[in-house]
């Protein structure tokens, strides 16, 4: 097991701050097996954890770093190859179900093929899977005429979860519902009473069940984004058996990000215009009184791997747009391409009606920002 | 050249070059006067064509389900084939090579530049390169291997899947040349262990200059001197109209590739068939009715394939005699003594490949052509 994981943990990557697109190059540059970390702010998640299910990633994990602001996202690389037949199952330990990311529905005991028994014994998996060994004389046959084995076993699956969660007891409404977040590494959870958790949505469940699950609780100022588990036998009615596969949507989360900031600066922004550079704070103050929309920045953030140009202004005006007290916009280019950003404060930038954005001016937030760059300035 | 006998000429060497489609020809006229920008500029003109670059390989790398790796464009197969036996061979200065032998010659030539550390692989009577084979001939300092999806002379389809893997299980890179089978065969890289998958869009019935490699490897560098495209692996502005091209036929390819397959191989049949009872001494190389759809490669002992293809041009047939990058060499063709000729069959042997243009009525006239060219030439 352990030469197994070094073959992935030889490759590792880790990139600072990606865009969902520099994740995804990220992640298609490494090596045929690899692991990529990329740490992003929490309201980046869901989109970062869509790019890389797209880009064939598997064993996603996650862990929250800074006070729930930042997450370290660990992807792994090397589910591409043939399903053949050495007489593996594997069982999942925890509660009705668990989706992987190569489209295994793991309902109780599933028979998997060779690669993806080995997949399963690396360390992402191994609290939460039991992987039986490889039948001998099977295992034997891969080195001459390797036995076709059938993955496509989804759709019957689904079913017959779908069958088995038909007529399961729902939560009694009085118990105490938490905000939580399951990290991974399965794209979605099924509990035994049948409501579905997927990776990197904040809901609402119980501390026993969160407890059991991995999931890791939010603080009090993230709890307002948690909502309901949906139930995996309506949902399959309504929507058929793919609905488990529907990926992940990011909007939520970011217009939330937005909304939140649009009624002003809150504490740790204040803190961090406080904290900035002497010059750059000269540069945000001479901004705000010549009532420009906008300064533009070119280079990227030193602390992202592969970034071309690095600039220190970059890295310190990054830190303020992670704390909430400014908002970027780049214009659509590839990854490695030289970066030209548009930095503004929060909810000025607007999506326009022709190319690009829209800057208009907030005053309060303005007002707000200026007071906390004067102080020590 | 003079026409058949009904006034036309017949293109039957599809596994050369297929005749391109005209949308894929439109959509890269189109793409080259819209995406004119050069995409390593910081323009408006240039990110919009990075942008389209990049979209454009998503959509290749997605009909060929390839999603965890990068498609790095060259000018063609050639170019990839010999990108990825320099890059390795330059990364392991000690690791070996090993080859199976009916590859194209630009794997086998690339090969052959390290020929000291060079081991050849020999498919088995009927054409295949088997697991056993494989895993019997890796070697513990053995670092790539490299064969052809689809042989482009017998139309022989290896099965990449389980070799790639044997290979990723032993730690060896898999580079597949599927030159012949992208957009003729089903092609599913995310159940291939390959490092390397090449192709090249002119077979496909995609303009001609666009080819490339998906890649899952990160140890590669460019060997052209000039700029950081394809992330240095590759300097020199990006094919984007090329590649726009090859996207579409890759797509039209595709969207027929289930019912073309089907016909092509009854063509195939009907064709080997007919040659074999009309020559005592025919030989069928590879098997029209699982191969690459569409190929038959006959040998007609004692004669001179040469000859009798261009008695056939003559006629109006364009059609093969083996590796068209080999086509003027009188030599016998490598991959056709490999998979068990004799010297004298390899001369004798001409390649019929048919494509989406074929028809029924291709096949009767090409038949009747050839029985009676073989005729007489036997004297």
């Amino acid at each position: 097991m352990a030469d197994n994981d070094a073959v992935f943990k030889a490759h590792a990557v880790q990139v600072h701050g990606p865009s969902a697109d520099e994740a995804r190059e990220a992640f298609l540059r490494l090596p045929r097996q690899g692991c990529l970390a990329a740490v992003c702010p929490w309201e980046s998640r869901l989109e970062l954890l869509a790019a890389l299910e797209e880009s064939g990633a598997f064993a996603i994990l996650f862990s929250v770093t800074d006070g729930f602001t930042a997450v370290r996202i660990e992807a792994l690389k090397g589910k591409a190859g043939p399903c053949y037949d050495t007489g593996r199952s594997a069982v999942y330990r925890g509660g009705a179900a668990a989706l992987d990311d190569d489209r295994h529905l793991i309902v109780g005991k599933l028979r998997v093929c060779e690669k993806t028994g080995g997949l399963y014994t690396l360390w992402p998996y191994r609290d939460v899977l039991t992987v039986t060994e490889a039948d001998p004389a099977l295992r034997a046959r891969l080195d001459s005429d390797p036995a076709p084995f059938d993955c496509n076993t989804l759709d019957a699956d689904c079913r017959r979860l779908a069958a088995m969660l038909e007529n399961v007891q729902r939560p009694t409404p009085n118990v105490q519902l938490s905000a939580y977040v399951y990290p991974g590494p399965f794209r979605a959870l099924v509990l035994q009473d049948g409501r579905v958790v997927r990776r990197g949505a904040a809901v609402l469940v119980e501390e026993c069940v969160a407890a059991q699950n991995g999931m890791v609780r939010l603080p009090l100022a993230r709890a307002h984004e948690a909502r309901p588990c949906e139930t995996y036998a309506a949902a399959c009615r309504e929507r058929g058996a793919a609905f488990i596969l529907e990926p992940l949507g990011s909007g939520g989360a970011r217009v939330a990000a937005l909304a939140d900031t649009a009624a002003g600066l809150e504490g740790p922004a204040l803190d961090a215009l406080r904290a900035a550079p002497r010059d750059f704070k000269q540069r945000l103050l001479q901004l705000i009184e010549a009532r420009e929309p906008y300064l533009v920045l070119t280079g990227s953030d030193p602390g992202a791997a592969g970034g071309c140009c690095p600039s220190t202004q970059v890295g310190a005006v990054n830190r303020l747009v992670r704390a909430g007290a400014l908002q970027a916009y780049a214009p659509p280019a590839p990854p490695e391409s030289c970066t030209a950003t548009f930095y503004a404060f929060p909810s000025e930038i607007c999506a326009g009606k022709k190319h690009g954005p829209e800057f208009r001016l907030c005053e309060r937030v303005r007002a707000q920002a200026a007071a906390a760059l004067r102080e020590g300035c | 050249m003079r026409a058949g006998a009904d006034g036309e000429r017949r293109y039957l060497d599809y596994a050369a070059s297929a005749p391109p489609y005209p949308e894929a020809l439109d959509a890269q006229a189109e793409a080259a006067r819209r995406w004119f920008g050069n995409p390593s500029a910081g323009h408006a003109a240039g990110r919009s064509a990075a942008l389209e670059l990049r979209r454009l390989k998503t959509a290749f790398a997605r009909a060929l389900d390839f999603p965890d790796g990068r498609v790095v464009l060259m000018s063609g197969a050639t170019e990839a084939n010999n990108w990825v036996i320099r890059s390795v061979m330059a990364r392991f200065p000690q690791g070996r090579v090993l080859v199976a032998a009916d590859v194209h010659a630009s794997v086998w030539q690339a090969a052959r530049l390290f020929e000291a550390r060079m081991d050849v692989l020999a498919p088995d009577r009927t054409g295949r390169v088997t697991p056993a084979a494989l895993a019997d001939a890796l070697r513990p300092d053995t670092r790539l291997f490299c064969c052809s999806h689809a042989v482009n002379e017998t139309g022989v389809v290896h099965d990449v899947a389980a070799l790639s893997a044997l290979c990723a299980r032993r730690g060896v890179l898999c580079h597949a040349d599927g030159a012949q089978a992208v957009g003729h065969v089903p092609v599913r890289l995310s159940e291939l262990c390959c490092e390397f998958y090449v192709f090249a869009a002119h077979k496909f019935g995609g303009p001609r200059g666009c080819g490339g490699v998906c890649l899952r490897w990160a140890g590669g560098a460019g060997w052209l001197a000039g700029g950081e495209q394809e992330d240095g692996l590759r300097a020199g502005t990006e094919n984007l109209p090329g590649l726009a091209g090859a996207a579409v036929a890759l797509g039209r390819s595709l969207a027929t590739l289930p019912r073309e397959a089907e016909r092509l191989r009854a063509l195939a049949c009907r064709l080997a068939a007919a040659a074999r009872g009309a020559d005592a001494a025919c030989r069928l190389n590879g098997d029209p009715a699982a191969g690459l759809p569409g190929l038959v490669s006959l040998s007609f002992a004692g004669l001179d394939g040469h000859a009798l293809a261009a008695d056939l041009d003559h006629q109006g047939f364009e059609v093969g005699t083996g590796s068209a990058c080999a086509g003027s060499r009188p030599a016998p063709s490598r991959a056709l003594l490999a998979a068990g000729l004799s010297p004298e069959e390899a001369l004798g042997t001409v390649r019929v490949s048919m494509g989406r243009l074929t028809g029924e009525i291709d096949v009767d006239a090409v038949i009747a052509a050839l029985t009676a060219t073989v005729r007489r030439h036997r004297g």
